[in-house]
């Protein structure tokens, strides 16, 4: 799934999936079924060094007026890169989280060890890329649709609310470069987060 | 930086001081951290942010965390992104690294609505104050590239912007956005990290002058490596 055709693609639920998008290829992530979050993780696709920051591309976006940590404008790269990699240009829920996907301690802490997480599903979609986890810098993605809140006193906990996405709901990127982008329909049943059922999450390439 | 037997006194605890040093303000450093071994860090000129990380000294691919620390904190209950208790790695490690064991402001005891700190995947950049309108000054960017130097890393082969904002008095507001204030600390305050593996503590004493993060003023910060147990003869 790469290159200038372009298509329309399912992720099945619980699973992840990588793919190239190039630069000026748009990127679409929807809804297929609703109440679904998709983590994405994005990487220079000629230099997987090169790889994009959810949160703080959240704070550069602030200042610029295009975002911030649950409003996504522009993924920028880590330091010492700090390129635009994808630029958001619609978004018909404007409400994500810029922060940690569910990982295997994740699942461990709320009483379910073994229980999948967005760690396996995108760990399953780089392989195909020579990659593993130990390659991803951080776990920092681009939680979209994940209707998660940071408290605004005491410890700053985070509160994992029911995602209000529903099936329709997009997010559409246009790529300033050759990136790989792996996406994991999350596989975390455990918490609000997809409202505890799991379900697919479709992919458009265009341009 | 002293040796063990030059800095080998007792503070007003059951310490044994490693190492004692004071990093001047605007710069970064690297200092090792052994199991079971304390690094503290000290508000040593006062309100001053200190950008702090952590790595498994014998795999730098296994380093601090810090939002992931920050959710799972969270979800035990011991902190989140103004507050930590436990340091956890990155996937697939997921270690504690790292545990804080004495810190005033974390704990309520310099006031404020909130924990004191802000962890987070960010530090000033180059970016940042490029965009912010400042494009020479000197970032946390840059020290930790000078402080990474130090164990032979490049800031390529790395992720030192998943930080411990030490003292920084920042959130995340209702809308998404980050907010700013002075930090609470008092000079002389401090906070404790005790090492549950061997690690490499990494740092910036933040340069930002712009706002309030270091009250509008970079300072230097004293930083300790710290034993328990009774001062050794002939010390």
């Amino acid at each position: 799934m790469e290159g200038r055709a372009g298509g329309q693609f399912v992720i099945p639920r619980c699973s992840g999936k990588a793919f190239r998008v190039l630069k000026g290829q748009t990127l679409q992530v929807r809804q297929e079924e609703g109440g679904q979050v998709a983590s994405l993780i994005v990487l220079n696709a000629h230099n997987y060094k090169e790889q994009g920051m959810a949160r703080f591309s959240g704070n550069l976006s602030q200042i610029l007026g295009t975002g911030n940590h649950y409003s996504l404008g522009t993924v920028y790269s880590k330091v010492p890169y700090e390129r635009a990699m994808l630029t958001v240009t619609r978004d018909t829920l404007g409400h994500h989280f810029l922060g940690p996907h569910c990982t295997g301690r994740m699942m461990a802490i709320w009483g379910a060890p073994g229980h999948r997480s967005c760690s396996d599903n995108l760990a399953d979609a780089l392989v195909d890329f020579g990659l593993t986890l130990e390659d991803i810098y951080s776990p920092a993605s681009i939680n979209l649709f994940a209707n998660a809140r940071i408290e605004l006193t005491g410890d700053g906990r985070i509160r994992c609310l029911p995602p209000a996405a529903q099936r329709g709901d997009l997010v559409d990127f246009y790529a300033e470069m050759d990136v790989l982008v792996a996406v994991s329909a999350c596989p975390d049943d455990i918490s609000a987060m997809n409202g505890h059922s799991c379900k697919s999450i479709g992919l458009q390439l265009g341009g | 930086m002293k040796s063990a037997q030059e800095a080998g006194r007792r503070d007003d605890g059951d310490w044994r001081i490693i190492e004692d040093l004071v990093v001047p303000k605007c710069t970064g450093k690297a200092m090792g951290v052994r199991r079971g071994q304390t690094f503290r860090a000290i508000a040593h000129e006062g309100k001053q942010v200190l950008d702090l990380t952590f790595l498994n000294a014998h795999n730098y691919r296994e380093h601090f965390s810090a939002e992931l620390s920050a959710f799972l904190n969270s979800l035990e209950g011991i902190g989140g992104y103004y507050r930590l208790t436990k340091l956890y790695s990155n996937p697939p490690y997921e270690n504690v690294l790292a545990t804080v064991t004495n810190d005033i402001v974390g704990a309520g005891g310099r006031g404020g609505e909130r924990g004191g700190h802000y962890i987070d995947d960010g530090h000033c950049t180059r970016r940042l104050l490029e965009f912010m309108g400042f494009p020479d000054d000197r970032t946390c960017s840059d020290n930790l590239a000078d402080a990474f130097s130090e164990i032979g890393l490049r800031q390529e082969d790395t992720f030192d912007c998943t930080i411990f904002n030490v003292w920084m008095n920042s959130w995340t507001d209702e809308r998404g956005d980050m907010q700013f204030a002075r930090p609470l600390v008092k000079k002389g305050d401090h906070i404790d990290f005790l090492a549950h593996i061997d690690l490499v503590a990494v740092f910036s004493v933040c340069p930002l002058r712009h706002g309030p993060c270091n009250d509008h003023e970079p300072k230097a910060v004293r930083l300790q490596i710290l034993e328990e147990g009774p001062e050794e003869p002939g010390i």
